[in-house]
């Protein structure tokens, strides 16, 4: 992808790795979002029903009348399954990937491969820095490292082996935390392959049936449901409390699965869901439609959603900081500190650091 | 309740603006007492409301309001305790104002206790309502934050640094964000156990994204130089905007457009 040969590749994976690419990429799937978000989408369990289809169409050209033709065809009502959305959003799926892997040796390394010495150049050029001399030396790493360990840093020593031994210590805090990045990027791929999958691999369809009365599922299930009973529930006003189906799920001539349906509690049997949309009838003779679901990428997407989760709480809120001390053999400590951009804070703690370590030198 | 919270608001109001002002005074002390006996005074309505109606008070867009100014106070209060800065305090309570505006000038059909339909018969009712106002909440103080680094050379703003001002307000965005994506979550997954789908571009699902991707945004610009300072505050009072349109804007676009939509508020 790399290779010296063909610069060609080596541009595009430089582009893709720029923050401003990926943050025009967002703005553009924004704007296009607000776009679409203007019309009526016509939604997938319509678009497979052709009496339902011809409904929701009839309802449109009454709205839009001469320009729905235009609208239609320039892809207005299907906008989020359009090529102009999709194609913004793989192209920021790319940036997302390409931004992964052109970072994740940094911050691999970052997290678990950092030395315990530190350059003079990096003692000097740090965002916070401090120095100063103790009269007892040799408790001088002791203190340094229980006034890290405090502060939560997990602590690493080093000795220079030279004749006038110099001691290096590494405090880190969160270090760990720079790999969420790479969680977080991980989960909006995996975010899009289940919508993908969800979409490309799933179907759903209406099912409509009455009192005692048997429906396929079909779709290769070889499943049918079965209308046991329906009840509704009102509240003293007579509005609508609930309303639940009793179902039965026949596979074959066999009986797999009996229980009641209500709204925002589905039945699911073999990788199917069933969910109760509406009912329509008069007392005692009500049908009920039910909406068989099958979503191979749901499972994917919630598991996505949360390592995103995951990935965003950790990075806003446990921020990886590092101290390097680095104490000379007449009792001098050189202090530097640093933090990832998020930890608000560091610049105060440092200085409080700094203060407890020359309190408690003097005592 | 609501209309004493209400009057308590603007009073607090008007102490922060003095507060400000002139700066160091004791008045900054009694912004914050009567914000917090706003903040009191509203959760007692809600939990009264709670009751009476046998369900969280969070089944309509009144309530949400209500919930949402009080989000918006209970935010504010942590952030002033943990900054140790009052000066925010005019900014921030300007827009639980707004908020609050909203709420009381709502017609009594809007504030009448409804009995809950089937469909939020639902403890995600609950969990995506609450986390995305705890989402919200935190952008409003980033908006309120926003505002008064755009108005900083004024001198009514104190000489607070503007890099402390936008710290304090990327803070409240990278408060927020997990929280919005959190509500996104709960909303996806309670819309799957209802509706039999996670995600259908209903507009009141599509403008939830559009506010997403905005932070998202925002959190990818800001560490590059040119979008620092005004430009990011900018950014944030915007983001602002689109939360409130995504609240109060988008029945306003199904309405007008006549879109279809299975969300009640």
């Amino acid at each position: 992808m790399t290779s010296d040969k063909s610069p060609t590749p080596k541009w595009i994976w430089r582009f893709f790795a720029r923050l401003n690419v990926t943050a025009v990429l967002i703005a553009v799937v924004l704007l296009l979002a607000v776009l679409g978000s203007f019309f009526p989408q016509l939604p997938p369990t319509i678009a497979t029903d052709p009496e339902r289809l011809a409904r929701w169409e009839a309802a449109v050209r009454a709205r839009y009348g001469a320009l729905t033709n235009l609208l239609a065809v320039s892809g207005a009502f299907r906008c989020f399954r359009s090529p102009v959305f999709l194609a913004p959003v793989a192209l920021l799926a790319l940036a997302t990937l390409v931004c992964t892997l052109d970072r994740w040796r940094g911050l691999w390394r970052r997290a678990f491969h950092q030395p315990v010495r530190c350059s003079d150049v990096a003692l000097d050029t740090a965002p916070h820095t401090a120095s100063l001399t103790a009269p007892d030396a040799a408790a001088l790493p002791r203190i340094v490292r229980e006034c890290l360990e405090q502060r939560g840093f997990r602590v690493r020593t080093e000795v220079a082996p030279t004749n006038q031994p110099t001691i290096h210590l590494r405090g880190d805090r969160y270090r760990l935390s720079p790999l969420a990045t790479l969680v977080t990027h991980l989960a909006v791929l995996l975010l899009l392959v289940g919508a993908v999958l969800s979409s490309g691999y799933g179907w759903r369809e209406r099912v409509t049936i009455g009192p005692g009365e048997t429906a396929e599922v079909g779709h290769g299930s070889n499943l049918a449901l079965r209308d046991e009973g329906f009840i509704v529930a009102r509240y003293p006003d007579g509005s609508v409390a609930s309303y639940e189906a009793e179902i039965s799920i026949t596979e074959g001539d066999r009986e797999v699965k009996r229980s009641r349906v209500r709204v925002n509690e589905p039945l699911t049997y073999g990788g199917v869901g069933l969910y109760l949309q509406s009912y329509a009838g008069t007392e005692g003779r009500y049908s009920v439609t039910l909406l068989t679901v099958h979503d191979p990428g749901y499972g994917l997407v919630i598991t996505a959603g949360f390592l995103l989760l995951l990935g965003l709480t950790v990075s806003f809120n446990f921020p990886h900081c590092w101290v390097h001390a680095r104490i000379g053999p007449q009792g001098t400590l050189r202090l530097a500190g640093r933090a990832d951009r998020r930890a608000y804070d560091f610049g105060r703690e440092f200085e409080a650091l700094v203060k407890e370590i020359g309190a408690r030198c003097s005592h | 309740m609501f209309t004493l919270t209400y009057v308590l608001l603007w009073l607090a109001l008007a102490a922060y603006v003095v507060y400000l002002v002139r700066e160091g005074h004791w008045m900054g002390w009694v912004a914050t007492g009567l914000s917090i006996v706003a903040w009191g005074t509203l959760t007692a309505g809600l939990v009264r409301r709670g009751l009476a109606a046998g369900h969280w008070p969070v089944a309509n867009r009144y309530e949400f309001a209500l919930c949402f100014v009080w989000a918006i106070i209970a935010v504010y209060l942590l952030l002033e305790a943990s900054w140790r800065e009052r000066r925010a305090g005019p900014f921030v309570l300007a827009i639980a104002l707004l908020v609050a505006t909203y709420a009381v000038t709502r017609p009594p059909a809007d504030k009448a206790l409804m009995p809950l339909p089937p469909v939020l018969r639902s403890v995600w009712l609950q969990v995506h309502v609450l986390t995305a106002l705890v989402g919200y909440a935190a952008f409003a103080v980033a908006a309120g934050l926003g505002l008064m680094r755009l108005v900083r050379r004024n001198p009514v703003s104190g000489h607070l640094p503007g890099e402390e001002i936008e710290r304090a307000m990327e803070r409240a965005v990278a408060l927020g964000f997990p929280w919005l994506t959190l509500g996104i979550l709960t909303g996806a997954i309670w819309a799957q156990n209802a509706w039999g789908r996670y995600w259908g571009w209903d507009p009141k699902e599509t403008w939830a994204l559009i506010t997403w991707l905005w932070y998202l945004l925002f959190l990818h610009v800001r560490p590059l130089r040119r979008w620092r300072g005004k430009r990011s505050a900018w950014l944030v009072v915007a983001g602002f905007g689109l939360v409130l349109f995504t609240f109060v804007g988008v029945p306003w676009l199904v309405r007008i457009v006549r879109l279809e939509t299975l969300h009640g508020y």
